[in-house]
């Protein structure tokens, strides 16, 4: 299945965190290349059940929790949102 | 979440007595609140709660062997055990630390019944055709629109409404009460008790604060993460069902005489037996599977719990039919459990995504990047699109 890895070694620096996001990304849409800023949800790359793999492999991968305030479209719409939502919440904790 | 199911729960739904209460629940087509509210002090509605929240903080897995008991001899109940960890679920996973500590004890305790408000006439697994809106105005939600086919929404206390608010899909959780209109749907095989309704939402009001996830996360991620849930738990049902109408079918094999021998020493009914145990032990063990990938939160447990909940349909589909088919017409009698079995099997294949959308889903995953030319991939169960939101409010 496209989606199965989640042992990644855990990245600190942000270039890894997006250089990992991008690649689960491009892994669970089936399509490499896929631009920082395209939109994932709102433009139909990934399909509901993507979106919701997507969150799984973010919080186990990075050991991070997506709080409630974190549930905004836009950190989860693109690669840069979720790479981002990601740093913001490994710097805070 | 480490704790077990409670003793006197799983003792109370082993009990012969509980089978026969659930034979004369859909014998009188509906499970009485006060039947409900029997088990839910014993924890039935409260396993996938945290303790802190008056639940049980059981793991899927354990919580799975419940389904298959309660199934088993109630669909119908069955289906209250769906709908409402479906609901625990959303406000546990996705509402906001406010919501959880008021609702998640109500909810656990069946204080607070909920019915998961997704299906509408014309929409249910495709949520982009979704035409419920939930509009908010300062501090108050607005929801306006109907749901159909709502498990226990007879008597429910609140609903988890799906729909749309400014053109992005959300949800939140509705109080029955004003503005809430319920109707009784007409009886359905398979789901005799349970008190299925038809529910309007004519400006119903809610605080704004029972909004659960903002509007775009309510769709496409608290709607998927629910029905990943549920179809867990109707695959668990599913093989209880399977397993019991196996049980059925293998207890007359051996002991109905049949030209001298008995009905199990003819090896074409040894095979539909073998079939049938083989279909509902893959099934069982898939399902304990599934729940172990949904409590590791793996990603790929979305697809799995679609994959577990077609295998389970479809035993229970297989077990069925060959009890029905050695049972011959004793089987067939309206008031025969087997009939009760046959009919939640039908049901099984069509709640929570149809076998077709399921499929949808599975292929879909198998053949991402496979598609190297199309901008656009083929996407199961219609991928949440702006465009629909505003198509829909017109």
């Amino acid at each position: 299945m496209a989606a199965q890895q989640t042992t990644a070694p855990r990245p600190h620096t942000p270039e890894e965190v997006t250089a990992t996001v991008r690649q689960f990304i491009s892994r669970l849409s089936g399509r490499p290349g896929i631009e920082d800023d395209r939109p994932l949800i709102s433009d139909g790359v990934l399909d509901s059940v993507a979106a919701v793999q997507m969150v799984d492999f973010v919080e186990r991968t990075f050991d991070v929790e997506i709080a409630d305030e974190d549930l905004e479209l836009a950190n989860f719409d693109s690669i840069r949102g979720l790479a981002g939502l990601v740093n913001r919440r490994l710097a805070a904790s | 979440m480490t704790g077990s199911v409670p003793e006197a729960l799983l003792a109370a739904l082993r009990d012969d007595a509980f089978t026969a209460r659930a034979t004369a629940w859909e014998r009188a087509g509906a499970v009485p609140r006060a039947a409900i509210d029997e088990l839910a002090a014993l924890g039935l509605l409260g396993l996938t709660v945290d303790t802190a929240h008056r639940g049980s903080g059981t793991p899927p897995a354990a919580v799975t062997d419940v389904h298959r008991l309660v199934a088993a001899a109630s669909p119908s109940l069955h289906s209250l055990l769906v709908v409402h960890a479906m609901v625990c679920h959303a406000v546990r996973r996705w509402a906001s630390a406010e919501l959880r500590d008021a609702l998640l004890p109500e909810l656990a305790t069946g204080r607070m019944l909920a019915a998961f408000a997704l299906t509408e006439q014309q929409a249910g697994a495709d949520t982009g055709a979704l035409t419920t809106t939930i509009e908010r105005d300062g501090d108050t939600l607005r929801i306006t629109g109907t749901k159909r086919w709502l498990s226990f929404g007879q008597i429910a206390d609140a609903y988890l409404v799906f729909g749309s608010t400014a053109g992005r899909g959300s949800c939140a959780l509705v109080d029955a009460g004003a503005g809430v209109r319920v109707a009784v749907e007409p009886v359905t095989a398979g789901l005799r008790a349970a008190r299925l309704a038809r529910v309007t939402f004519e400006g119903a009001t809610a605080p704004a604060a029972r909004a659960v996830a903002r509007p775009g996360i309510g769709i496409p991620f608290v709607v998927t993460s629910c029905l990943t849930v549920g179809r867990l738990y109707v695959a668990a049902g599913a093989v209880g069902v399977a397993e019991a109408a196996l049980r059925l079918a293998a207890d007359h094999a051996a002991t109905r005489a049949h030209g001298g021998t008995t009905l199990g020493d003819r090896q074409l009914v040894r095979g539909l037996l073998a079939d049938a145990a083989l279909a509902t032990d893959a099934a069982a063990r898939y399902v304990r599977h599934t729940a172990h990938e949904i409590e590791d939160r793996e990603p790929s447990a979305a697809v799995t719990a679609a994959r577990a909940k077609l295998l389970a349909s479809r035993a229970a589909t297989t077990a069925t039919a060959t009890a029905s088919r050695l049972l011959g017409a004793a089987g067939q009698t309206e008031d025969h459990p087997l009939a009760r079995l046959h009919a939640a099997a039908r049901v099984h294949e069509v709640i929570e995504g149809p076998t077709e959308v399921l499929q949808d889903i599975i292929a879909a995953d198998l053949l991402r990047g496979r598609h190297g030319t199309t901008d656009r991939a083929p996407s199961p169960a219609a991928p949440y699109r702006e465009e629909d939101d505003h198509r829909a409010e017109h």
